[in-house]
Protein backbone atom coordinates (compact mmCIF):
# COMPACT_ATOMS: atom_id res chain seq x y z
CA UNK A 1 0.00 0.00 0.00
CA UNK A 2 2.65 2.33 0.56
CA UNK A 3 4.52 1.73 -2.59
CA UNK A 4 0.80 2.49 -4.39
CA UNK A 5 0.69 5.62 -2.62
CA UNK A 6 3.72 6.95 -3.58
CA UNK A 7 2.89 5.99 -7.09
CA UNK A 8 0.09 8.19 -6.76
CA UNK A 9 1.76 11.06 -5.05
CA UNK A 10 4.56 10.88 -8.17
CA UNK A 11 2.01 11.04 -10.42
CA UNK A 12 0.03 13.73 -9.51
CA UNK A 13 3.76 15.65 -9.14
CA UNK A 14 4.52 14.60 -12.41
CA UNK A 15 0.92 15.80 -13.81
CA UNK A 16 0.86 18.74 -12.38
CA UNK A 17 4.35 19.60 -12.85
CA UNK A 18 8.10 19.29 -11.21
CA UNK A 19 11.34 19.73 -11.37
CA UNK A 20 14.20 22.20 -10.92
CA UNK A 21 15.12 25.48 -12.97
CA UNK A 22 18.86 24.07 -13.83
CA UNK A 23 19.21 22.08 -17.09
CA UNK A 24 22.15 19.59 -16.36
CA UNK A 25 21.84 17.82 -19.44
CA UNK A 26 24.97 17.26 -21.23
CA UNK A 27 24.90 19.30 -24.71
CA UNK A 28 25.62 15.91 -26.79
CA UNK A 29 24.07 15.45 -30.15
CA UNK A 30 23.65 12.28 -29.54
CA UNK A 31 21.45 13.20 -26.32
CA UNK A 32 19.79 16.19 -28.22
CA UNK A 33 18.70 14.10 -31.89
CA UNK A 34 17.25 11.33 -29.73
CA UNK A 35 15.26 12.60 -27.06
CA UNK A 36 14.50 16.52 -28.78
CA UNK A 37 15.09 16.49 -32.71
CA UNK A 38 13.55 13.22 -33.57
CA UNK A 39 10.19 12.97 -31.73
CA UNK A 40 9.75 16.69 -32.49
CA UNK A 41 10.66 17.03 -36.28
CA UNK A 42 11.01 13.74 -37.92
CA UNK A 43 7.79 13.21 -37.88
CA UNK A 44 6.20 11.25 -41.36
CA UNK A 45 5.07 14.36 -42.90
CA UNK A 46 8.07 16.70 -41.56
CA UNK A 47 11.21 15.67 -41.24
CA UNK A 48 11.14 12.27 -41.74
CA UNK A 49 13.12 10.01 -44.31
CA UNK A 50 10.27 9.65 -46.45
CA UNK A 51 9.63 13.53 -46.78
CA UNK A 52 12.27 14.87 -46.21
CA UNK A 53 10.73 18.31 -45.79
CA UNK A 54 12.99 21.23 -47.19
CA UNK A 55 15.51 18.35 -48.09
CA UNK A 56 16.03 17.92 -44.06
CA UNK A 57 16.10 13.88 -42.98
CA UNK A 58 16.24 14.45 -39.45
CA UNK A 59 15.47 10.80 -38.93
CA UNK A 60 18.64 9.43 -37.09
CA UNK A 61 21.55 10.61 -35.27
CA UNK A 62 23.86 10.39 -38.23
CA UNK A 63 21.48 11.86 -41.07
CA UNK A 64 20.46 14.85 -39.19
CA UNK A 65 24.03 15.63 -38.12
CA UNK A 66 24.59 15.51 -41.59
CA UNK A 67 21.86 17.47 -42.64
CA UNK A 68 21.82 20.33 -40.51
CA UNK A 69 25.74 20.78 -40.54
CA UNK A 70 25.96 20.34 -44.64
CA UNK A 71 22.98 22.11 -45.32
CA UNK A 72 24.40 24.74 -43.28
CA UNK A 73 21.68 25.44 -40.86
CA UNK A 74 24.18 25.31 -38.02
CA UNK A 75 27.04 27.02 -37.74
CA UNK A 76 29.29 25.20 -35.38
CA UNK A 77 30.38 27.90 -32.56
CA UNK A 78 27.91 30.51 -33.85
CA UNK A 79 24.47 29.88 -32.38
CA UNK A 80 23.46 33.19 -33.23
CA UNK A 81 24.01 32.97 -37.28
CA UNK A 82 22.74 29.46 -37.10
CA UNK A 83 19.05 29.18 -39.27
CA UNK A 84 17.99 26.43 -37.26
CA UNK A 85 17.81 28.17 -34.00
CA UNK A 86 16.26 31.48 -36.02
CA UNK A 87 13.32 28.82 -37.05
CA UNK A 88 13.00 27.43 -33.73
CA UNK A 89 12.12 31.07 -32.31
CA UNK A 90 10.32 32.11 -35.54
CA UNK A 91 12.62 34.51 -36.10
CA UNK A 92 11.39 35.80 -39.47
CA UNK A 93 9.96 32.57 -40.56
CA UNK A 94 7.55 30.21 -39.60
CA UNK A 95 8.02 28.94 -36.14
CA UNK A 96 9.61 25.44 -36.75
CA UNK A 97 8.40 22.47 -35.59
CA UNK A 98 4.72 24.34 -36.89
CA UNK A 99 2.76 22.31 -34.24
CA UNK A 100 4.27 22.23 -31.42
CA UNK A 101 6.65 24.57 -30.26
CA UNK A 102 10.01 23.77 -28.65
CA UNK A 103 10.67 24.79 -25.32
CA UNK A 104 13.10 27.85 -24.27
CA UNK A 105 15.25 24.96 -22.63
CA UNK A 106 15.61 22.66 -25.62
CA UNK A 107 16.29 25.75 -27.87
CA UNK A 108 18.96 26.40 -25.21
CA UNK A 109 20.51 23.05 -24.89
CA UNK A 110 20.74 23.23 -28.94
CA UNK A 111 22.07 26.45 -28.88
CA UNK A 112 25.04 25.58 -26.44
CA UNK A 113 26.09 22.25 -28.63
CA UNK A 114 26.37 24.69 -31.25
CA UNK A 115 28.39 27.10 -29.38
CA UNK A 116 30.66 23.92 -27.97
CA UNK A 117 31.83 23.60 -31.76
CA UNK A 118 28.45 21.14 -33.02
CA UNK A 119 30.25 18.33 -32.63
CA UNK A 120 28.69 14.81 -33.57
CA UNK A 121 29.39 13.68 -29.91
CA UNK B 1 -29.87 10.40 -58.43
CA UNK B 2 -30.13 7.16 -56.10
CA UNK B 3 -28.76 6.09 -53.16
CA UNK B 4 -26.92 3.56 -54.78
CA UNK B 5 -24.88 6.09 -56.87
CA UNK B 6 -24.76 8.18 -53.86
CA UNK B 7 -22.59 5.41 -52.14
CA UNK B 8 -21.06 4.21 -55.45
CA UNK B 9 -19.59 7.90 -55.65
CA UNK B 10 -18.61 7.67 -51.76
CA UNK B 11 -16.72 4.83 -52.45
CA UNK B 12 -15.09 6.15 -55.14
CA UNK B 13 -13.96 9.45 -53.26
CA UNK B 14 -12.33 7.18 -50.51
CA UNK B 15 -10.24 5.61 -53.11
CA UNK B 16 -8.88 8.94 -54.33
CA UNK B 17 -8.47 10.99 -51.07
CA UNK B 18 -5.65 11.35 -48.61
CA UNK B 19 -5.13 10.30 -44.96
CA UNK B 20 -4.03 7.32 -42.94
CA UNK B 21 -4.71 6.51 -39.25
CA UNK B 22 -6.57 4.12 -37.33
CA UNK B 23 -10.29 4.70 -36.31
CA UNK B 24 -10.72 3.46 -32.35
CA UNK B 25 -12.87 5.70 -29.97
CA UNK B 26 -12.06 4.46 -26.74
CA UNK B 27 -14.82 6.74 -25.12
CA UNK B 28 -17.15 4.23 -26.85
CA UNK B 29 -16.38 1.95 -24.44
CA UNK B 30 -19.29 1.57 -21.68
CA UNK B 31 -21.19 4.40 -22.89
CA UNK B 32 -22.51 2.87 -25.73
CA UNK B 33 -23.10 0.08 -23.81
CA UNK B 34 -20.79 -2.28 -25.10
CA UNK B 35 -18.07 -3.01 -22.73
CA UNK B 36 -14.83 -4.44 -24.88
CA UNK B 37 -13.30 -2.91 -27.36
CA UNK B 38 -13.40 -6.37 -29.40
CA UNK B 39 -17.08 -6.20 -29.99
CA UNK B 40 -17.09 -3.80 -32.66
CA UNK B 41 -13.56 -4.16 -33.91
CA UNK B 42 -12.32 -7.08 -35.70
CA UNK B 43 -9.00 -6.43 -34.00
CA UNK B 44 -8.83 -7.98 -30.17
CA UNK B 45 -7.50 -4.70 -28.61
CA UNK B 46 -9.58 -2.15 -30.96
CA UNK B 47 -9.48 -0.14 -34.02
CA UNK B 48 -9.65 0.48 -37.60
CA UNK B 49 -12.93 -1.96 -39.21
CA UNK B 50 -16.05 -2.77 -37.47
CA UNK B 51 -17.75 -5.53 -37.09
CA UNK B 52 -21.71 -5.89 -38.13
CA UNK B 53 -22.43 -5.63 -34.36
CA UNK B 54 -20.36 -2.89 -34.36
CA UNK B 55 -22.36 -1.37 -37.62
CA UNK B 56 -25.58 -1.61 -35.68
CA UNK B 57 -24.01 0.06 -32.56
CA UNK B 58 -23.04 2.56 -34.69
CA UNK B 59 -26.96 2.99 -36.24
CA UNK B 60 -29.00 2.08 -33.14
CA UNK B 61 -26.92 3.52 -30.57
CA UNK B 62 -24.30 6.04 -31.42
CA UNK B 63 -25.51 8.08 -34.35
CA UNK B 64 -28.99 9.93 -34.24
CA UNK B 65 -30.22 7.32 -36.95
CA UNK B 66 -29.33 5.47 -40.33
CA UNK B 67 -27.92 1.89 -41.30
CA UNK B 68 -24.41 1.31 -40.29
CA UNK B 69 -24.46 -1.58 -42.46
CA UNK B 70 -21.96 -1.55 -45.25
CA UNK B 71 -23.08 0.57 -48.27
CA UNK B 72 -26.15 1.59 -46.08
CA UNK B 73 -27.43 -1.82 -46.32
CA UNK B 74 -27.50 -1.41 -49.79
CA UNK B 75 -25.60 -4.91 -50.00
CA UNK B 76 -24.03 -7.21 -48.30
CA UNK B 77 -20.87 -8.59 -48.58
CA UNK B 78 -20.61 -12.47 -48.04
CA UNK B 79 -19.53 -13.51 -44.47
CA UNK B 80 -15.83 -14.65 -45.47
CA UNK B 81 -15.71 -10.79 -46.12
CA UNK B 82 -15.72 -7.55 -44.64
CA UNK B 83 -15.08 -4.26 -46.19
CA UNK B 84 -15.32 -0.96 -44.93
CA UNK B 85 -13.44 2.91 -45.97
CA UNK B 86 -12.73 5.52 -43.75
CA UNK B 87 -12.65 9.28 -45.27
CA UNK B 88 -11.35 12.95 -43.50
CA UNK B 89 -11.02 15.82 -44.68
CA UNK B 90 -10.09 18.73 -41.94
CA UNK B 91 -9.63 22.69 -41.63
CA UNK B 92 -7.54 23.97 -39.53
CA UNK B 93 -6.30 27.25 -37.73
CA UNK B 94 -3.12 26.69 -36.11
CA UNK B 95 -1.47 29.28 -34.28
CA UNK B 96 2.40 28.91 -32.81
CA UNK B 97 3.39 32.18 -33.13
CA UNK B 98 5.83 34.19 -35.25
CA UNK B 99 5.54 36.61 -38.37
CA UNK B 100 3.67 34.02 -40.38
CA UNK B 101 0.77 32.68 -37.73
CA UNK B 102 -2.32 31.84 -38.05
CA UNK B 103 -2.19 29.10 -40.39
CA UNK B 104 -5.07 28.12 -41.69
CA UNK B 105 -5.59 24.84 -43.79
CA UNK B 106 -8.35 22.73 -45.57
CA UNK B 107 -6.48 19.31 -46.69
CA UNK B 108 -7.82 15.63 -47.17
CA UNK B 109 -6.55 13.87 -43.92
CA UNK B 110 -7.45 10.54 -44.52
CA UNK B 111 -8.70 7.67 -46.72
CA UNK B 112 -8.37 4.24 -45.57
CA UNK B 113 -10.10 0.87 -47.30
CA UNK B 114 -9.83 -2.02 -45.38
CA UNK B 115 -11.06 -5.72 -46.00
CA UNK B 116 -11.13 -8.31 -43.83
CA UNK B 117 -11.24 -12.31 -45.79
CA UNK B 118 -11.89 -15.17 -43.14
CA UNK B 119 -11.06 -18.44 -43.53
CA UNK B 120 -13.05 -20.96 -41.52
CA UNK B 121 -14.10 -20.06 -38.53
CA UNK B 122 -11.08 -19.15 -36.83
CA UNK B 123 -8.34 -17.72 -39.06
CA UNK B 124 -8.41 -13.92 -41.03
CA UNK B 125 -6.47 -11.59 -42.65
CA UNK B 126 -6.86 -8.41 -42.62
CA UNK B 127 -5.70 -5.58 -45.18
CA UNK B 128 -5.24 -1.92 -44.85
CA UNK B 129 -4.61 0.71 -47.09
CA UNK B 130 -4.78 4.74 -47.80
CA UNK B 131 -2.84 7.37 -48.87
CA UNK B 132 -1.01 9.30 -46.74
CA UNK B 133 -2.73 12.80 -45.60
CA UNK B 134 -0.77 16.20 -45.88
CA UNK B 135 -1.26 19.47 -43.82
CA UNK B 136 1.03 21.32 -46.37
CA UNK B 137 0.99 19.41 -49.88
CA UNK B 138 1.80 21.94 -51.44
CA UNK B 139 5.57 23.22 -50.12
CA UNK B 140 7.44 23.59 -53.24
CA UNK B 141 9.69 21.73 -50.72
CA UNK B 142 8.19 18.46 -51.67
CA UNK B 143 7.01 19.28 -55.04
CA UNK B 144 7.78 16.63 -57.36
CA UNK B 145 8.59 13.57 -54.85
CA UNK B 146 4.59 13.91 -54.19
CA UNK B 147 2.97 14.96 -56.65
CA UNK B 148 0.61 11.56 -57.54
CA UNK B 149 -1.59 9.49 -55.34
CA UNK B 150 0.93 6.80 -55.87
CA UNK B 151 3.62 8.50 -54.16
CA UNK B 152 1.64 8.49 -51.08
CA UNK B 153 0.06 5.26 -51.00
CA UNK B 154 0.60 3.50 -47.62
CA UNK B 155 -0.19 0.60 -45.55
CA UNK B 156 -0.50 0.77 -41.96
CA UNK B 157 -2.18 -2.31 -40.81
CA UNK B 158 -1.88 -5.96 -42.54
CA UNK B 159 -1.69 -8.88 -40.74
CA UNK B 160 -3.01 -12.65 -40.27
CA UNK B 161 -5.13 -13.64 -37.18
CA UNK B 162 -6.09 -16.67 -35.83
CA UNK B 163 -9.20 -16.76 -32.93
CA UNK B 164 -11.21 -18.67 -31.51
CA UNK B 165 -14.21 -16.32 -31.02
CA UNK B 166 -14.90 -12.77 -29.80
CA UNK B 167 -13.89 -13.65 -26.84
CA UNK B 168 -10.97 -16.34 -25.86
CA UNK B 169 -7.78 -16.54 -26.92
CA UNK B 170 -5.79 -14.88 -30.27
CA UNK B 171 -2.57 -15.05 -32.03
CA UNK B 172 -1.88 -12.44 -34.61
CA UNK B 173 0.92 -11.38 -37.04
CA UNK B 174 1.53 -8.49 -38.96
CA UNK B 175 2.21 -4.72 -38.95
CA UNK B 176 -0.34 -2.91 -36.63
CA UNK B 177 0.26 -1.32 -32.98
CA UNK B 178 1.23 -3.38 -29.84
CA UNK B 179 -1.77 -3.21 -27.82
CA UNK B 180 -1.04 -0.53 -25.49
CA UNK B 181 -2.74 3.04 -23.76
CA UNK B 182 -5.87 4.74 -24.91
CA UNK B 183 -5.67 3.79 -28.38
CA UNK B 184 -7.07 7.31 -29.41
CA UNK B 185 -7.92 8.23 -32.50
CA UNK B 186 -6.18 11.92 -31.91
CA UNK B 187 -2.63 10.78 -32.64
CA UNK B 188 -1.83 14.29 -31.79
CA UNK B 189 -2.84 13.57 -27.94
CA UNK B 190 0.54 13.67 -25.89
CA UNK B 191 0.15 9.87 -25.00
CA UNK B 192 0.18 8.90 -28.61
CA UNK B 193 2.68 11.12 -29.92
CA UNK B 194 4.97 10.74 -27.09
CA UNK B 195 4.88 7.04 -26.26
CA UNK B 196 5.65 5.40 -29.56
CA UNK B 197 2.19 5.52 -31.19
CA UNK B 198 2.38 8.77 -33.26
CA UNK B 199 0.97 8.42 -37.05
CA UNK B 200 2.86 5.69 -39.06
CA UNK B 201 4.61 4.57 -36.31
CA UNK B 202 3.31 1.17 -36.59
CA UNK B 203 5.77 -1.64 -36.43
CA UNK B 204 5.98 -5.30 -37.34
CA UNK B 205 4.52 -6.99 -34.83
CA UNK B 206 3.23 -10.62 -33.19
CA UNK B 207 0.69 -10.17 -30.65
CA UNK B 208 -0.69 -13.00 -28.69
CA UNK B 209 -3.34 -12.95 -25.54
CA UNK B 210 -6.63 -13.89 -24.39
CA UNK B 211 -10.13 -11.49 -24.14
CA UNK B 212 -12.73 -12.12 -21.69
CA UNK B 213 -15.57 -11.34 -20.46
CA UNK B 214 -14.49 -9.20 -17.74
CA UNK B 215 -10.75 -8.93 -18.20
CA UNK B 216 -8.38 -9.06 -21.38
CA UNK B 217 -4.63 -9.51 -21.78
CA UNK B 218 -2.15 -8.53 -25.05
CA UNK B 219 1.72 -9.69 -24.75
CA UNK B 220 3.57 -8.05 -28.04
CA UNK B 221 6.95 -8.36 -29.91
CA UNK B 222 7.95 -5.78 -32.21
CA UNK B 223 10.24 -4.60 -34.48
CA UNK B 224 10.21 -1.40 -37.08
CA UNK B 225 9.79 -2.26 -41.24
CA UNK B 226 13.26 -3.30 -42.84
CA UNK B 227 15.21 -0.62 -44.42
CA UNK B 228 14.84 -2.57 -47.62
CA UNK B 229 10.91 -2.08 -47.49
CA UNK B 230 9.47 0.69 -50.12
CA UNK B 231 7.93 3.73 -48.52
CA UNK B 232 4.48 2.24 -48.74
CA UNK B 233 5.48 -0.20 -46.00
CA UNK B 234 7.73 2.24 -43.97
CA UNK B 235 7.67 3.19 -40.61
CA UNK B 236 8.59 6.26 -38.75
CA UNK B 237 8.64 7.50 -35.43
CA UNK B 238 11.07 5.49 -32.89
CA UNK B 239 11.74 2.52 -34.81
CA UNK B 240 12.02 0.42 -31.73
CA UNK B 241 12.59 -3.10 -31.30
CA UNK B 242 10.98 -4.61 -28.18
CA UNK B 243 8.18 -5.77 -26.34
CA UNK B 244 4.46 -4.45 -24.78
CA UNK B 245 2.18 -5.86 -22.26
CA UNK B 246 -1.03 -4.44 -22.07
CA UNK B 247 -3.50 -6.21 -19.56
CA UNK B 248 -6.97 -4.84 -18.31
CA UNK B 249 -9.79 -5.79 -15.31
CA UNK B 250 -13.16 -4.58 -16.28
CA UNK B 251 -15.31 -3.32 -13.26
CA UNK B 252 -19.01 -4.43 -13.42
CA UNK B 253 -19.31 -3.31 -16.52
CA UNK B 254 -18.55 0.43 -15.83
CA UNK B 255 -15.07 0.76 -15.19
CA UNK B 256 -11.96 -0.43 -16.08
CA UNK B 257 -8.28 -0.72 -14.73
CA UNK B 258 -5.14 -1.01 -16.93
CA UNK B 259 -1.52 -2.07 -16.27
CA UNK B 260 0.72 -1.67 -18.62
CA UNK B 261 4.87 -1.61 -19.77
CA UNK B 262 6.46 -1.24 -22.57
CA UNK B 263 10.40 -1.86 -23.44
CA UNK B 264 11.79 -0.65 -26.97
CA UNK B 265 15.53 -0.57 -28.32
CA UNK B 266 16.49 1.79 -31.37
CA UNK B 267 19.91 2.32 -32.74
CA UNK B 268 20.62 5.01 -30.33
CA UNK B 269 18.13 4.87 -27.36
CA UNK B 270 17.03 2.05 -24.73
CA UNK B 271 13.13 3.23 -23.46
CA UNK B 272 11.25 1.66 -20.71
CA UNK B 273 7.67 2.80 -20.39
CA UNK B 274 5.08 1.91 -17.63
CA UNK B 275 2.05 3.49 -16.47
CA UNK B 276 -1.66 2.61 -16.14
CA UNK B 277 -4.89 3.68 -17.66
CA UNK B 278 -8.41 4.03 -16.23
CA UNK B 279 -11.91 4.59 -17.45
CA UNK B 280 -15.05 4.95 -15.45
CA UNK B 281 -18.68 5.66 -16.83
CA UNK B 282 -21.29 7.34 -14.74
CA UNK B 283 -24.94 6.74 -15.52
CA UNK B 284 -27.06 9.22 -14.10
CA UNK B 285 -24.31 12.50 -15.65
CA UNK B 286 -23.94 9.97 -19.17
CA UNK B 287 -20.26 10.86 -18.70
CA UNK B 288 -17.21 9.19 -19.19
CA UNK B 289 -13.86 9.43 -17.29
CA UNK B 290 -10.34 8.47 -19.07
CA UNK B 291 -7.49 8.45 -17.51
CA UNK B 292 -3.71 7.54 -18.78
CA UNK B 293 -0.31 8.40 -16.54
CA UNK B 294 2.96 6.89 -18.49
CA UNK B 295 6.37 6.97 -16.71
CA UNK B 296 9.10 6.57 -19.21
CA UNK B 297 12.60 5.92 -18.46
CA UNK B 298 15.03 6.70 -21.72
CA UNK B 299 18.60 6.08 -21.69
CA UNK B 300 21.07 7.27 -24.24
CA UNK B 301 24.29 5.21 -24.25
CA UNK B 302 26.50 7.54 -26.65
CA UNK B 303 25.88 10.68 -24.22
CA UNK B 304 26.11 8.35 -21.17
CA UNK B 305 23.30 9.87 -19.82
CA UNK B 306 19.45 8.38 -18.89
CA UNK B 307 16.40 10.86 -18.11
CA UNK B 308 12.96 10.24 -16.74
CA UNK B 309 10.01 11.51 -18.48
CA UNK B 310 6.04 11.85 -17.50
CA UNK B 311 3.08 11.80 -20.29
CA UNK B 312 -0.50 11.93 -19.11
CA UNK B 313 -3.72 12.38 -20.32
CA UNK B 314 -6.95 13.21 -17.85
CA UNK B 315 -10.53 14.06 -19.86
CA UNK B 316 -14.28 13.61 -19.24
CA UNK B 317 -16.71 12.97 -22.32
CA UNK B 318 -20.33 13.76 -21.68
CA UNK B 319 -23.11 12.02 -23.73
CA UNK B 320 -25.90 15.14 -23.35
CA UNK B 321 -28.89 13.22 -25.87
CA UNK B 322 -28.15 10.34 -28.69
CA UNK B 323 -25.18 11.48 -31.30
CA UNK B 324 -23.44 13.93 -29.06
CA UNK B 325 -19.89 13.67 -27.66
CA UNK B 326 -18.47 16.84 -25.70
CA UNK B 327 -15.20 16.18 -24.25
CA UNK B 328 -12.75 18.17 -22.32
CA UNK B 329 -9.37 16.63 -21.40
CA UNK B 330 -5.46 17.87 -19.77
CA UNK B 331 -2.68 16.64 -21.15
CA UNK B 332 0.66 16.95 -20.09
CA UNK B 333 3.80 15.38 -21.40
CA UNK B 334 7.47 16.36 -19.47
CA UNK B 335 10.09 15.84 -21.50
CA UNK B 336 12.89 15.44 -18.84
CA UNK B 337 11.20 15.20 -15.27
CA UNK B 338 14.37 17.19 -13.49
CA UNK B 339 13.82 19.95 -15.55
CA UNK B 340 10.55 22.25 -15.69
CA UNK B 341 10.97 23.87 -18.85
CA UNK B 342 10.85 20.89 -20.53
CA UNK B 343 6.92 20.57 -19.68
CA UNK B 344 4.26 20.60 -22.02
CA UNK B 345 0.53 21.01 -21.22
CA UNK B 346 -2.70 20.68 -22.92
CA UNK B 347 -6.08 21.72 -22.89
CA UNK B 348 -8.28 20.13 -24.94
CA UNK B 349 -12.20 20.44 -25.98
CA UNK B 350 -14.02 18.69 -28.51
CA UNK B 351 -17.29 18.02 -29.56
CA UNK B 352 -18.16 15.15 -31.96
CA UNK B 353 -21.79 14.99 -33.32
CA UNK B 354 -22.91 11.61 -35.51
CA UNK B 355 -26.24 12.88 -37.38
CA UNK B 356 -26.69 9.72 -39.15
CA UNK B 357 -24.81 6.66 -39.20
CA UNK B 358 -21.59 6.78 -41.20
CA UNK B 359 -21.55 10.39 -41.20
CA UNK B 360 -19.48 12.58 -38.17
CA UNK B 361 -18.43 15.97 -37.67
CA UNK B 362 -15.48 17.01 -35.28
CA UNK B 363 -14.90 20.42 -33.76
CA UNK B 364 -11.42 20.02 -31.59
CA UNK B 365 -10.08 23.26 -29.73
CA UNK B 366 -6.37 22.68 -27.90
CA UNK B 367 -4.18 25.44 -26.25
CA UNK B 368 -0.60 24.42 -25.47
CA UNK B 369 1.25 25.97 -22.77
CA UNK B 370 5.07 25.37 -23.03
CA UNK B 371 7.36 25.30 -19.99
CA UNK B 372 5.33 26.16 -16.94
CA UNK B 373 3.80 28.86 -18.43
CA UNK B 374 6.36 31.46 -18.07
CA UNK B 375 7.04 33.50 -21.53
CA UNK B 376 10.64 33.08 -21.32
CA UNK B 377 10.28 29.60 -21.53
CA UNK B 378 8.14 29.32 -24.66
CA UNK B 379 5.67 30.57 -26.55
CA UNK B 380 1.79 29.45 -26.33
CA UNK B 381 0.25 27.07 -29.13
CA UNK B 382 -3.42 26.84 -30.31
CA UNK B 383 -5.09 24.73 -32.63
CA UNK B 384 -8.97 25.03 -33.97
CA UNK B 385 -9.90 21.85 -36.04
CA UNK B 386 -13.32 21.19 -38.24
CA UNK B 387 -13.36 17.71 -39.28
CA UNK B 388 -15.68 16.15 -41.80
CA UNK B 389 -15.82 11.88 -41.45
CA UNK B 390 -17.43 9.78 -43.40
CA UNK B 391 -16.94 5.51 -43.29
CA UNK B 392 -18.63 3.00 -45.76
Amino acid sequence: MGTFLRLVVVTILAAAGCGGATDDRPPKWSLISATIVEPSCATVNCHSAITRRGGVDLHDRETGYYNLVNGFYVYPGKPGDSAVIALMNAQGSTRMPPDVPMSEADIAIIASWITAGAPNN
Amino acid sequence: MGRLTLCALAAAFALIALGGRASAYPQFQFSSGTTRCGQCHYSPAGGGLVTSWGRDESGDTISRGGDGAFLHGLWAPPAWLALGADVRLAAIRNDVGGPEAPEYAAFPMQSDLYARLAFGENVSLYLEGGVRGDTRPADPSIAGRFGSIGDRLMSREHYLMWRTGSTGAYLRAGRFFAPYGLRFVEHTYYVRRYTGYDLYDETYTVSGGYVGEDWELHASLFTPPPASFPDALQSVGLRESGGAVYAEQRLAGMAAVALQARVGRSGEAFRTEAGAVGKLWLEPPRVLLLGEADFIRQQVSAASFSENQFVGFLGASFFPVRGLMVGFAYERYQEDLSVSGTARTGFDAQVNFFPWAHFELVLLGQYQIIGTGAASEGPSASLFMLQLHYYL
